[in-house]
């Protein structure tokens, strides 16, 4: 169950001019999470942005946890702009993550772009239940690669591939999950809609998936983060709630992209 | 000091004054034990229909200056599931109000008759749902049709009858006085704004159904000016909301004459923004002196608070009137 925490800003990187990294001290938050929920943040105490930002928890370390963002709008551009010591309002943990209670078994990651947020949580809990984990981090070129040390420094193995070859071979994350998609167990992926959708259509093991999308409350209460899962018998479209059923689903629960 | 929070709305009993409005709170069950549901007065459900309904689709939901625009489209499992499987888990302590969407008279009396039970503590029928292709809104619209579907479905239920009116009607107020002369035991108002947005790389609208209802802080005065009109010109007590978002907003529906208020938006954004409110209310009664919560119903008016109960004569005007006078005369009746 998400709680409601004033969250301490402990450090604020500024990786990129457009992506930043905040940790916050958030104890209550920190200690129930799981890999691939979300904290939602209150970015604005002036009602403007008028709702929370969601954000995929993308470490965590006892009592903290972190985020890694790009800033697309006006939430984010006032979170990028906070400072260590500030509090900011937390609400988490959020939705379901990715399955985590697997061990001895080879899990495949695979990250698109801003996609490597919830990445480096999920290879730290996997690595440690006794997993082998390959992380798959593509990227439009070598300054857009994130996390790749971190998730190396875990035991990972990480690849790493770029849309120009100014890191890595010149390969998208999917052409690269492509090659090895037969050797994992199962696989973990957040990017792009149209990455998510060219893996769901090739994938060879299990493959779950975590969404990105605009969230209104994030507890389930406005109905409005709605992603199509299936049809009725009258062909109806039926709907899942990506804040509370997901954001992680399993690939085979939701449509992504008309085909 | 000993404050009294309970408030009374006809036959209606609340323990505070501050509801959760429909489609705001889900059905009371999803914040567990983080929000403190006994500082809620009723939690009213989201719309139900009889058959279950899917929603629209996405985006349902996007933000404005200072609001929110929705389309969901009324996405619910249906009373039935709603009386077998979701009613059992809401919270004892937490009153309930089921919120009635349809199209046809005959879906909302048969739906007030299936909602009649002893779990639910009042019923409010939606006549003002903008996001559904059917007649929902219609009824709203139009205080004839309005003071027949109320009519009907007194005859279906025992339960306190609620008729929840739309600021998209011509005349608010016309409306307002249709419901009580149709037997409505209380009226709420105001629904969501039709609204429009365009999204300029498509050259679409960005909503599937084009128009979409705006709720929000950017609602609140128009929300406001509409509850001050109606509680002039009706005898039953009535529910304001509109972008309340805060006590100091809150205590302006009361003063404007609202009996009790209901929360919407403010609890996407907070889910605990409801007990919070209430707080703030409690705060300004022990500043101010006042013990019981019904002192600030209608302070703002010129008649004063508590008047209305000593049997004053209200200003009152029948149904069938001119619309264009009607708009004149509810301006003069403001006060303003």
């Amino acid at each position: 169950m998400w709680k409601q925490e004033n969250a301490e800003v402990l450090e604020v990187k500024r990786l990129l001019d457009d992506v930043f990294w905040i940790k916050f001290k958030a104890a209550r938050i920190a200690q129930d999470a799981a890999p691939g929920q979300f904290v939602h943040v209150l970015c604005s105490d002036h009602y403007s942005p008028f709702l929370r930002r969601p954000f995929s928890i993308n470490r965590l370390d006892k009592d903290e946890l972190s985020v890694l963002f790009k800033v697309v709008g006006e939430g984010t551009r006032l979170l990028s702009r906070v400072t260590p010591g500030q509090t900011l309002n937390l609400l988490g943990p959020a939705g379901r993550g990715f399955p985590v209670n697997v061990s001895g078994a080879h899990v495949l990651l695979v990250a698109g772009g801003m996609g490597v947020a919830p990445m480096p949580a999920l290879a730290h809990r996997l690595l440690a239940q006794g997993n082998r984990v390959t992380a798959i981090i593509g990227a439009r070129n070598a300054r857009y690669v994130f996390e790749a040390e971190y998730m190396a420094q875990c035991g990972a193995e990480v690849l790493v591939c770029t849309d120009d070859g100014s890191a890595g071979p010149r390969l998208t994350a999917t052409s690269m999950y492509r090659e090895l998609r037969d050797k994992g167990d199962v696989a973990y992926a957040c990017g792009p809609l149209a990455m998510l959708q060219e893996m769901k259509q090739c994938a060879a093991t299990p493959l779950w998936i975590s969404l990105e999308t605009r969230i209104g409350c994030g507890t389930g209460l406005c109905l409005g983060c709605a992603q199509p899962s299936g049809y009725t018998e009258d062909g109806q479209v039926v709907y899942r709630k990506v804040c509370i059923d997901g954001p992680v689903f399993h690939a085979s629960e939701v449509v992504l992209l008309e085909d | 000091m000993k404050i009294d929070l309970t408030t009374t709305l006809g036959p209606l009993t609340l323990c505070s004054p501050v509801i959760a409005a429909s489609g705001t709170f889900g059905y009371g069950t999803e914040t567990g034990t983080e929000v403190d549901l006994r500082r809620i007065g009723a939690v009213c459900v989201k719309g139900l229909t009889l058959l279950p309904r899917y929603g629209n689709p996405p985006p349902r939901l996007i933000e404005t200056a200072c609001g929110i625009m929705n389309s969901v489209g009324l996405e619910n499992p249906g009373i039935d599931r709603f009386i077998e499987e979701i009613l059992p888990r809401i919270p004892q302590s937490l009153k309930v109000i089921v919120n009635i969407a349809g199209g046809t008279l005959e879906d909302y009396v048969t739906l007030a008759a299936k909602v009649s039970i002893p779990r639910v503590s009042a019923l409010e029928v939606n006549v003002s749902c903008p996001n559904v292709r059917n007649q929902c809104l219609a009824w709203g619209l139009d205080p004839t049709a309005t003071f027949e579907l109320t009519r009907a479905v007194k005859t279906s239920t025992h339960l306190p009858v609620i008729v929840k009116l739309t600021p998209n009607a011509p005349d608010i107020v016309e409306v307002a006085i249709a419901a009580e002369e149709g037997g409505a035991d209380i009226v709420s108002l105001v629904n969501t704004f039709l609204a429009l947005s365009i999204d300029v790389e498509r050259r679409r609208p960005v909503f599937a159904n084009t128009f979409a209802g705006l709720s929000g802080p950017a609602i609140m005065p128009i929300a406001l000016r509409m509850v001050w009109q109606v509680s002039g010109a009706v005898s039953v007590p009535v529910i304001g909301m509109g972008g309340i978002l805060n006590a100091r907003d809150a205590l302006q529906f009361l003063m404007a004459g609202a009996s009790a208020v209901a929360v919407g938006s403010a609890n996407l954004r907070d889910p605990a923004a409801i007990p919070a409110i209430v707080d703030g209310i409690e705060e300004f009664m022990e500043r101010e002196a006042i013990s019981h919560v019904s002192e600030l119903v209608g302070a703002a008016r010129p008649e004063g608070p508590g008047n209305r109960r000593l049997g004053q004569t209200k200003p009152r005007r029948r149904t069938g009137y001119c619309p264009e006078d009607e708009g004149a005369d509810a301006l003069f009746q403001s006060g303003t």
